[in-house]
């Protein structure tokens, strides 16, 4: 999980990392404020996801608190591509020297932590690094070996710095690599890590990932306000957040929800998450347009199974249906009992195609067979065939509406 | 031959007492390769379905000749129980919980690496040998696993433990058996990930085809591409890559990019694992053709 700038900095703060003096703002007042208690001129930056804020004008200068309040006002509320900025960092203003690159991250490769320093930080470090790959330094790390601090120091060196900036640097790497274990970020970058004409090292920007497997065991987090957010290209759509409700309902499977394509067709529900995405691949290969991904597995009970093939029955663009597993341990028996229900409630006027197998599916065929479910394969149809049955379907359904238009 | 697993295979099960130790454990009786031991700690001297169970992993060692730990905690506790199963001598240890914590599972694997211990998963369902050894329930119920793998010259790695079930049957019902099938795992740091596997497979004398179910995300199918450039594995593979049509979310951060550079995607897995010679299927129906037609060029 990505973090904005400010929490990123308020956990490298904790590690030891020196960061500017700031402060958070959502609004006008609340910028105006902080550039006052700074006293110096600040900088006043939209707090987004999305690299690149420099160029799209989401970090401005500020040398008084009116001019702060003023490109505050400008900023909140603003939309940066598919982000709206909710708040700011307002920030003292660092006299920069030089500009150099730091970040700490898990090589799963590797399986090594990978330290990368860069002499030339603050502009597209992925240029850089497609463009000059010898000019980024890299540096393996064992997970379980300390980081000594004369590793910060000879990488520093290796980065061409001289006198006081080797300690000053290599201890901001120290610091880093101490950052990116306590808080098990997947990264921690720092671009630009800045030299100061003090002859300081500060970080002044800050892109601390988080792994979410590791959240429950950082209560500290939760203290500092930063939270568990899914990641989403886009905003969840009703039917997204009508799933997460679904899986609610009950501790056992899961139920995992997607709005695919707007103009899709074909409405799934698929059981385990390989298997779905899969399905979704073989689907396209017949030029079928999938309209959602649902994955729901991990033995859910019938009423799982029930509300996830009415939620893709709400999407009214539907023209055929598929219910299908692969070969599956759960209890189908269960599975169907869900799918006869829904179908029962539905009677369905669109191609309802369901193929399972695995554990039980004898006894399932028979009771979406007794349910009235015509179209069931067996675990003896290759996935294909369903689709392709599907398909004939859906193109004999279009054309007997064409020819009952009048 | 098999890979990881054969009938002297001597397993104990860490967490037995648990709910899925004992799922594990009723699967591989049924199977006819039930675990010697099992670790709980502090229900030392019960037992499960007639398996012991020790409070320590160094204990069940004393009393059973153990070459296999099956890792079945809670995902905050596997990196301690895989440390303990290392510490006790054991050399291969499989990992059942799904999402351990990333940095666990990087001072696991390197722990692992340097003690030169092969590790299986986080997050799969199991290993089969057929005919031989089955570790966790891959394949489901007794009634099911018999038909869904078979033994023949196939050897199956997935990245999807749903999907291991539905190739090994796929490939079954095709008259295509298989040496060993198993789900590599499916989370960012895995034990035994495609190139590491093709090795183990190239090592089996009866494996003659390998069959890979990749994903998109990590690097994985390219490491093995380069393996197989590289001479690693000289035999015929197949590989399905799926999530061609997925729908792209956030990247997690550019500096990953930076490594993960021109890799992760379908088409940057495909063309690799092309280039290093192997068969790609666009459908799951496929597969067993070119695993056939891969067999019969080589023999």
């Amino acid at each position: 999980m990505k973090l904005h700038e400010i929490n990123g900095k308020a956990l490298l703060k904790r590690a030891g990392v020196p960061v500017p003096a700031g402060e958070a703002a959502a609004s006008v007042e609340e910028a105006r404020a902080a550039a006052e208690r700074v006293g110096r001129p600040v900088v006043v930056k939209a707090q987004l996801l999305a690299p690149g804020r420099g160029k799209r004008g989401a970090i401005r200068q500020a040398a008084t608190p009116d001019e702060a309040a003023r490109e505050a006002g400008a900023l909140l509320g603003a939309t940066f591509g598919s982000e709206t900025c909710r708040q700011l960092l307002v920030e003292e203003r660092v006299a920069i020297a030089r500009e150099l690159y730091a970040a700490v991250l898990v090589d799963a490769r590797r399986r090594q932590l990978l330290i990368l320093l860069a002499a030339e930080g603050g502009g597209d470090i992925e240029e850089l690094f497609a463009r000059a790959p010898e000019r980024v330094i890299r540096h393996y790390q064992r997970p379980l070996a300390p980081f000594h601090p004369f590793l910060g120091r000879k990488l520093a060196r290796e980065l061409g710095l001289t006198g006081g900036e080797i300690g000053k640097v290599g201890a901001v790497v120290g610091r880093l690599v101490e950052a990116a274990r306590r808080y098990e970020a997947r990264l921690v970058e720092v671009n630009p890590l800045v030299i100061t004409e003090a002859g300081e090292a500060v970080a002044v920007d800050a892109v601390v990932n988080l792994d979410e497997d590791a959240f429950f065991r950082h209560p500290e987090f939760k203290t500092l306000g930063i939270e568990m957010e899914e990641e989403r290209p886009r905003p969840p759509t009703a039917r997204e957040v009508a799933a997460v409700e679904i899986d609610k309902l009950d501790y056992r499977g899961v139920v995992h929800y997607q709005d695919i394509d707007p103009d899709g067709e074909v409405g799934v529900v698929s059981v385990g998450s390989g298997f779905s995405l899969t399905l979704q691949d073989i689907l396209h290969h017949y030029s079928l347009k999938p309209a959602n991904f649902c994955d729901c597995s991990g033995s859910p009970p019938a009423s799982k199974v029930y509300q996830s093939v009415k939620l893709v029955f709400s999407n009214p663009k539907i023209r055929g249906f598929l219910f299908m597993s692969g070969v599956v341990t759960q209890d189908l028996t269960v599975t169907a009992e869900g799918i006869v229900q829904a179908y029962k409630e539905l009677r369905p006027a669109v191609p309802f195609v369901v193929r399972l197998a695995g554990n039980r599916d004898r006894e399932a065929y028979a009771m979406l067979n007794a349910g009235g479910i015509e179209h069931v394969f067996r675990r003896e149809d290759a996935i294909e065939t369903c689709v392709e049955k599907l398909k004939s379907l859906m193109a004999a359904g279009a054309a007997v509406s064409l020819r009952g238009a009048p | 031959m098999s890979i990881l697993v054969d009938k002297n295979t001597k397993a104990v099960i860490q967490g037995i007492t648990g709910e899925s130790g004992q799922r594990f454990v009723t699967r591989m009786i049924e199977f006819g390769s039930p675990p010697v031991a099992g670790v709980t700690p502090g229900k030392g001297g019960q037992e499960v379905m007639g398996v012991p169970v020790y409070d320590t992993v160094a204990e069940a060692c004393r009393h059973h000749p153990i070459d296999f730990s099956s890792i079945n905690v809670p995902p905050a506790f596997v990196k301690d129980a895989v440390m303990e199963a290392m510490d006790a001598g054991i050399r291969k240890i499989f990992i059942y919980a799904e999402r351990v914590p990333l940095h666990d599972a990087l001072e696991m694997m390197d722990a692992a690496d340097e003690h030169q211990v092969t590790i299986v998963g986080p997050n799969t369902p199991g290993i089969v040998s057929p005919g031989k050894f089955r570790l966790g329930g891959l394949g489901g119920g007794k009634d099911y696993v018999r038909e869904i793998f078979t033994p023949g010259p196939v050897g199956l790695v997935s990245r999807s433990g749903g999907m291991t079930s539905t190739l090994g049957y796929t490939l079954s019902r095709a008259g295509l058996g298989q040496t060993t099938a198993f789900g590599c795992g499916g989370d960012a740091i895995i034990g035994t990930p495609f190139d590491r596997a093709l090795a183990l497979f190239e090592a089996d004398p009866d494996t003659r085809c390998a069959v890979m179910f990749g994903e998109i995300g990590t690097s994985y199918e390219e490491d093995a591409a380069e393996m197989i450039r590289a001479g690693g594995f000289s035999k015929p593979a197949v590989a399905f890559i799926a999530g061609r049509h997925a729908l792209p979310g956030f990247r997690f951060g550019h500096a990953g990019a930076l490594i993960e550079r021109g890799r992760g995607t379908y088409e940057s897995k495909v063309e690799a694992l092309r280039g290093a010679g192997v068969a790609l299927a666009s459908t799951i129906r496929e597969i067993p053709e070119l695993v056939k037609q891969a067999l019969a060029g080589r023999s």
